[in-house]
């Protein structure tokens, strides 16, 4: 099935600039168009179906294109102005592109003479910071000991669209089984083509002597010893520097996930034995919920975003394993 | 082989486009909402808007829930005393300016700014409001322009506040042509304001912000009444002048302003008196009101920071340092009148002492700090005499034998002595009221008394009980390294939150 829903004039909450005054520094505007369209597709089947074996099963998948057109001027805007730094800044709703997009600079890696981290400009040419003074040089693959240049990153003229944050597919299969007295039935769950960002995972590189992150063993430490090439140097109370503020690629990664959602297998007793003590019927079952999740995301869980498309301390799901019994008199 | 069933359903449909009309949807003026227009269109409303600002500049707004009293309530006196060495920050509310490891996104620097802007929209849009009362005669010239005089000392105050934290100080370039911050004088409460709003968003010259700020209080000056500390006043106006000529380096226009002043307040007899009555003291030119039903509930307030939660100590290296004699009054602790107080050997500051409903007033400026920006001027300009009898007025009151130990002219062979023990004194009189910052900021490569960038502090966390020894000249440990001028950090950020939407906004370079 093939949809297509066209929004006219979204009431979008405007960030506004703080020293306006601007109470809340949010202003409530009648701005821009915003389609979504796609496609959805489901089958349902019934693959076996004999005495002893049933088998029913069915899928769905959903393709979905988002986006902006017809902005006022066609001027980007800040959404929903929030205190909290994993937004503020970091989204945007731009034209010809998809609603509340990740925004901020693309991430090259770390110099391998220094263990600085390196960006691209919006000429695609590469600087790194110096950590003393947090001023930016041009970055030269061929003399990357090289600091001598001054250069700049500027987040009015060298951010760029990271990613979507919503899903460009997403969909399930499904299956219930008898044979016999047994039932199984379990849920398979998929998602993707939308970017996170994982602002945990920044937070749990911090530069504050807080407990780190695993991942803060492929830092740079000196030019032999140059780790995985994408975590910096390290640098005390460094957070702005090392991990930059302002939102990066470094720490956007794909949403990407198939789960198990839940499967569930059972037991019905046999009913005429039931029936002679007065028991209608009685099955026991064993259930989960949340069994496993296949995933390059390098969070907890790529559904865990609190908003926005952000992973900003969200509470996981919990994995929940259940046994009963369903007694009818 | 078993029979196979297999049935297999897909549906396919489309559904049309949904669209809605052309026109705006969003009524900006709802029916249910007052107009702004309300807000001056009787005495009383003017009384309530006014509140309004006052309220703005007591409480503030912080990431949107209750108010933490940024700008003045609170944060003022809390982050200018935590960008100094004189107090040692215990926990962790002001960890992050005391360690200079702010950025363009930390709250304490970000809030300064939301706050600060907040409070200047709220006076322009009394400063418009009230100007339209006048003319459509709701209110007489002679209170409309009283009222538009304490919004436009409330707005120079707060520019001139943003300057001091987020620009290089005046003398920076010879003309102060260097970049200062965001000046904003007319309402933003409508689409054009708003949209020329954005295109005056540039930064401007710290030289024009200071021209603006001094326009700002002369306006003050001549139109404000005088009467209750709570409220600016015409003499707040000239009292808060001396601070900012001093921020210049104009000693001879603070010369100009004494004949105005001095004579309008006196220095309570005690040095403590301010603070045993806040409201009814000879020395408080201004304060801003702080009452147990509009302020218990601000997390922030000096009264639970610095009171009930000692949150912020008195640093060793001033405690120590042996320019401030051991029996000085302002080192006594045990009594609920002393100024100090002593919980398990270390020691915080008893200035602020309801520690419920945090009811005390917030001290913006008061006599005793005019009359030390007074003792300043003379001195710079050579009039030592002048100089040392503002100076020793000040000192005099905390004196345990003044006869003994008050300062003679021949104690300092030169001005520069003086000039130290001016600033020195300073640093006692106003421990834990938030002006450290201002000199440290001012007094870069200063010619008799240079402060070189952030002085190195004690570290953070309780102070051992052991470090502190009274006038014993020893300096402690000192473990937050020192700030040089050059680097980035000793001036705020402008928030990210104004760069990111505001493309006319510059950062501070490094940041």
């Amino acid at each position: 099935m093939r949809h297509k829903n066209e929004t006219k004039d979204m009431i979008i909450n405007k960030s506004t600039a703080p020293s306006l005054g601007v109470p809340g520094n949010i202003l409530k505007i009648n701005a821009g168009d915003m389609s979504n369209s796609g496609f959805e597709f489901s089958v349902d089947a019934t693959v076996v179906n004999n005495e002893n074996f049933r088998w029913d099963t069915g899928a769905n998948i959903s393709f979905s294109k988002n986006e902006v057109s017809n902005l006022p001027d066609g001027a980007d805007i800040f959404p929903e102005y929030s205190s909290n730094a994993s937004i503020n800044g970091n989204i945007i709703i731009r034209d010809g592109e998809a609603i509340n997009a990740l925004y901020g600079y693309e991430y090259w890696g770390v110099n391998p003479a220094n263990g600085a981290p390196v960006y691209y400009k919006a000429d695609g040419s590469l600087v790194q910071v110096d950590y003393t003074t947090g001023s930016y040089y041009v970055f030269d693959e061929s003399n990357p000991g090289d600091m001598s240049q001054a250069s700049s990153l500027s987040s009015n003229e060298d951010r760029k669209v990271l990613g979507q944050t919503t899903p460009k597919y997403f969909g399930g299969w499904h299956n219930t089984m008898s044979y016999k007295n047994f039932d199984l039935s379990f849920l398979f769950r998929f998602s993707g083509g939308n970017k996170i960002f994982n602002y945990t995972r920044r937070e749990l590189l911090s530069q504050t002597f807080n407990n780190n992150l695993s991942e803060i063993t492929g830092r740079w430490q000196d030019p032999s010893n140059p780790g995985d090439g994408v975590t910096p140097k390290l640098w005390a109370n460094g957070d702005g520097v090392v991990n930059n503020n302002v939102l990066s690629s470094r720490f956007v990664e794909k949403g990407d996930f198939i789960s198990l959602d839940n499967i569930t297998l059972g037991y019905n007793f046999d009913r005429d034995l039931m029936q002679s003590v007065n028991i209608e019927a009685l099955r026991v079952y064993i259930a989960a919920q949340n069994v496993f999740m296949i995933t390059s995301y390098k969070g907890v869980d790529p559904e865990m975003i609190t908003s926005y498309g952000v992973d900003a301390f969200g509470t996981p799901k919990s994995r929940i394993f259940s046994l009963g019994v369903n007694l009818k008199l | 082989m078993k029979k196979i069933y297999r049935n297999i359903i897909a549906v396919v449909f489309a559904v049309a486009a949904i669209g809605c009309s052309d026109e705006n949807l969003l009524d900006k003026n709802p029916y249910n909402s007052v107009p702004e227009t309300a807000a001056f269109d009787s005495p009383e409303n003017i009384a309530l808007s006014v509140n309004g600002m006052y309220e703005a500049a007591a409480i503030g707004s912080y990431a949107g829930s209750g108010g933490r009293g940024y700008l003045w309530g609170a944060a003022y006196i809390e982050q200018n005393d935590c960008r100094g060495e004189d107090v040692v920050n215990t926990a962790s509310f002001y960890r992050i300016t005391y360690q200079t490891d702010y950025d363009a996104t930390t709250a304490n620097n970000m809030y300064y700014w939301h706050d600060g802007y907040n409070l200047i929209n709220k006076a322009n849009i009394v400063i418009e409001g009230v100007t339209q009362a006048m003319a459509d005669g709701i209110i007489s010239e002679t209170e409309g322009k009283d009222i538009i005089g304490q919004a436009r000392f409330l707005r120079g105050i707060t520019h001139f506040e943003l300057n001091v934290q987020m620009a290089r100080p005046y003398n920076h370039t010879p003309d102060a042509s260097h970049l200062g911050i965001i000046l904003r004088d007319y309402a933003i409460n409508d689409d054009a304001s708003l949209e020329q709003g954005e295109l005056d968003g540039a930064r401007a010259t710290v030289d024009q912000v200071y021209k603006h700020v001094l326009d700002d209080l002369k306006y003050a000056e001549d139109n404000a009444s005088n009467g209750s500390v709570v409220y600016a006043s015409s003499n707040a106006a000239t009292a808060f002048k001396t601070r900012v000529y001093q921020h210049m380096g104009k000693w001879d226009e603070i010369i100009n302003l004494v004949g105005d002043i001095e004579g309008k307040y006196t220095l309570t007899p005690s040095p403590s008196g301010v603070f045993d009555d806040n409201h009814g003291n000879s020395e408080s030119i201004f304060s801003i009101n702080q009452t147990a039903q509009a302020n218990a509930g601000v997390n922030g307030a000096l009264g639970s920071q610095y009171g009930r939660r000692l949150l912020v100590a008195i640093s060793p290296i001033i405690w120590n340092n042996a320019g401030w004699l051991a029996d000085d009054k302002r080192r006594a602790y045990g009594s609920d009148t002393d100024l100090v107080r002593e919980v398990d050997g270390s020691l915080y500051t008893n200035k602020y002492r309801d520690h419920s409903t945090y009811s005390d007033l917030t001290s913006i400026i008061r006599h005793a700090e005019v009359k030390l920006n007074i003792a300043e001027a003379y001195a710079r300009e050579d009039n030592l005499t002048e100089a040392l009898s503002r100076l020793n007025e000040v000192r005099d009151r905390a004196l345990a034998d003044p006869t003994t130990q008050s300062y003679q002219l021949s104690d300092f062979p030169s001005k520069k002595e003086l000039l130290e023990a001016i600033i020195l004194e300073r640093r006692i009189e106003f421990l834990m009221e938030g002006k450290r910052w201002g000199d440290i900021h001012r007094l870069q490569g200063d010619e008799f008394v240079p402060v070189s960038g952030i002085p190195a502090k004690v570290a953070n966390g309780v102070p051992a009980p052991n470090l502190y020894d009274a006038a014993s000249g020893t300096m402690p440990p000192l473990g937050e390294s020192a700030v040089p001028y050059a680097d980035y950090r000793f001036i705020w950020p402008i928030p990210m939150s104004e760069t990111s939407v505001n493309p006319n906004a510059e950062q501070n370079p490094g940041y």
